[in-house]
């Protein structure tokens, strides 16, 4: 059986119409209330990350005056380094010269000898030492012989590989002379120059250097 | 009825973007910059460890470090200290059985701008035979303070007795980080009477 609606037709439009508003109300409410809830969620993790940033600035500033406290240690540290420093410069072009001297005392040739040597260290050059290194020091020095095959043999000993301290030895003048009258033979004056190489410096840097710990 | 659906949805959305514009956006920025600002603490943290435990490992080898600076300055003295050069080379020269035959010492002078080392040059001469002459060479580069030999000259003579003397002459190079300095005076007004 068909329902028949009595009411007039304006009053039931009415109550939909307040129908609606309350529904487009309540679902506005709810639209507002879940973005409320985000907000709250999306400023629950600035806070965390703002925590998080002042914990982290927090330790530190201690680990900051921690170091602040410990300074001092610094500054034995760098006065330590200052001090290596001073003995590696001083050392930098330190020639081992009593080597150098016992093996010109070892290695020069029978029929050969020297009447002056002379070796002055040099800051390291373009100028090729024996082994295509550069130079550390120039060596200059003369003396006589019995006959020029002695001096040749002395430089060949000068450039030998057997001896890397020195090499680039150049004769500069060689000079012969007639025997005397009175039964003195003929000999043989030289000037050679050579160079020191890399090998005849020494290590004391490294060995004097007493280590710490870092 | 649909009128006011239609509405309300485009009521919806401004609403969405605005919140999201306004409120949203700048606590999500917030959020980013806290963030890499954290980071940078982090990485700050660890850079701050290492230097901590760095001077805790000095500080607990502080003895051996103060016996590492003294050595050095026993080799590079913070003073000319030129009467113990005098002596030293003295007494090498006897050990060694060389005659020292006298030697000229000038006043310290900066190496570079920057190290603060000096050098004190000295040339010295010496005669003695060829091995006293090498062990003096052995013994100078053996003292404590470091002394370093830039340049040697050895001319051989025969002496009366018919040895031959080698004639040496070196410039050698001590180190100090000090001046040479006058006594400090005394504070004004110090030691007057009454």
């Amino acid at each position: 059986m068909p329902k028949i609606n009595l009411l007039p037709q304006e009053r039931a439009e009415s109550a939909a119409r307040r129908r609606g508003i309350a529904i487009g109300i309540f679902l506005g409410l709810v639209y507002v209330a879940a973005l409320a809830l985000v907000l709250f969620m999306v400023k629950g993790r600035e806070a965390a990350a703002e925590d998080d940033l002042a914990a982290q600035l927090q330790a530190n500033q201690l680990l900051q005056s921690e170091i602040a406290e410990l300074q001092p240690y610094a500054l034995l540290r760098s006065e330590y380094e200052s001090g290596v420093m001073h003995v590696k410069e001083a050392l930098a072009l330190d020639v081992a010269w009593g080597r150098v001297l016992g093996d010109f005392g070892r290695m020069i040739p029978q029929g050969v000898w020297l009447e002056s040597l002379a070796i002055q260290t040099i800051e390291p050059t373009d100028e090729e030492g024996e082994v295509g290194t550069p130079a550390y020091g120039n060596i200059s020095m003369s003396g006589q012989g019995f006959e020029i095959a002695n001096v040749a043999t002395w430089l060949v000993t000068l450039d030998s590989q057997d001896w890397e301290d020195v090499g680039a030895a150049w004769v500069s003048t060689v000079t012969n002379s007639e025997p005397s009258d009175d039964g003195m033979p003929g000999l043989t004056a030289w000037a050679i120059t050579g160079v020191l190489s890399q090998d005849a410096l020494t290590d004391r840097a490294d060995t004097l250097i007493p280590e710490v710990p870092e | 009825m649909r009128r006011g659906l239609v509405i309300g949805l485009l009521l919806a959305v401004l609403v969405g973007v605005g919140f999201y514009l306004l409120l949203l956006q700048p606590v999500f920025e917030n959020i980013t910059d806290l963030e890499t600002q954290t980071e940078l603490a982090v990485q700050d943290e660890s850079l701050l460890l290492q230097e901590r435990n760095r001077l805790r490992r000095i500080q607990e080898s502080e003895l051996q470090y103060l016996d590492a600076i003294g050595e050095i300055e026993r080799m590079v003295p913070p003073t000319p200290r030129q009467s113990d050069l005098l002596n030293e080379l003295e007494a090498l020269a006897v050990d060694t059985n060389v005659l020292w035959s006298g030697a000229s010492f000038a006043e310290p002078s900066a190496t570079s701008d920057e190290s603060g080392l000096r050098e004190i040059s000295v040339t010295l001469q010496i005669e003695g035979q060829y091995f006293e002459v090498l062990a003096y060479l052995y013994a100078v580069q053996d003292l404590e303070r470091i002394l370093r030999v830039d340049s040697a000259t050895f001319q051989p003579n025969e002496d009366d007795d018919g040895l031959i003397q080698l004639t040496t002459s070196m410039a050698l190079v001590a180190f100090t980080t000090g001046d040479v300095g006058l006594p400090s005076e005394p504070a004004q007004g110090e030691g007057a009477d009454g």
